[in-house]
């Protein structure tokens, strides 16, 4: 079984803010604390995107470049993520050989993100 | 200014637009400072900006938008990792949309080939939870 993690990202405001320059999403959900304030989350929450990038990223970390063509990615995003938060993947191998169970996890252990990864066989 | 996209302009299967646009050194910067561990890597793009991309693409068609919409999902194939320079061209097409009580759903799926020469390079599908 090939089980892989990625490194942490700690989210922080101005993070947030370069990721919305790179996106170009400037959703006031994600960088106006005050509207953000109106909405059910209460504080600005970081992109979906900005946690589930880090998928691919470690998946050819772990297991090489050249295994990325092919690949594929169905991801939910469960929980929000917040300024602060720490999160990191972890993926686990499942009995489909090329498949893992992935998760994005907070410092509090929840998945802020659920994941299926399928890559192309070898 | 274009009228905003509201949930009752949405038709399955509407072709939204396309754009093209390549990844500048500024963008390169910008990506490194965030994940300094996820760099280029023979002669491609770093691995992960592949659904930074999608968003980007997606984000620059389907506007203006309401404030407030929430990313709920995300599917995502890669055919080929784009090389480093490439021109990458981009369609989004509303795919479904859906109401749950009061909750409004669209999903948006997007196509990115090679400017250039049309290499397939990857798809995508995104759910999003529509404001108004």
């Amino acid at each position: 079984m090939m089980d892989f993690e990625s490194p942490t990202l700690t989210i922080e405001a101005d993070g947030i803010l370069a990721y919305a320059e790179f996106t170009e999403d400037y959703n006031p959900i994600h960088v106006d604390a005050a509207f953000a304030a109106e909405t059910p989350f209460g504080k600005p929450i970081a992109h979906g995107t900005m946690s589930l990038n880090m998928i691919l990223q470690a998946a050819a970390a772990a297991l090489g470049n050249d295994r990325i063509d092919g690949a594929r990615v169905d991801a939910r995003f469960v929980r929000p993520v917040f300024i602060g938060d720490h999160i990191h993947v972890t993926a686990v191998q499942a009995d489909t050989v090329d498949c893992w169970d992935v998760a994005l996890v907070n410092q509090h252990g929840e998945a802020v993100i659920k994941a299926i990864l399928s890559l192309a066989s070898k | 200014m274009s009228e905003i996209f509201t949930f009752d302009r949405f038709v399955a299967g509407q072709e939204l637009g396309v754009t093209e646009g390549g990844i500048d050194e500024r963008l390169f910067d910008v990506w490194q400072a965030l994940y300094p561990w996820d760099g280029m890597s023979g002669g491609k793009i770093p691995v992960g900006m592949v659904s930074a991309l999608i968003m980007r693409a997606y984000l620059g068609i389907v506007t203006p938008r309401p404030p407030g919409n929430v990313h709920t999902g995300m599917e995502m194939t890669v055919h080929t990792l784009p090389a480093e320079g490439s021109i990458l061209r981009t369609s989004v097409r509303c795919a479904a949309t859906e109401e749950k009580g009061e909750r409004k759903f669209v999903d948006f799926a997007t196509v990115t080939t090679d400017a250039v020469d049309g290499t397939a390079l990857f798809d995508g599908i995104l759910r999003l939870i529509w404001a108004r």
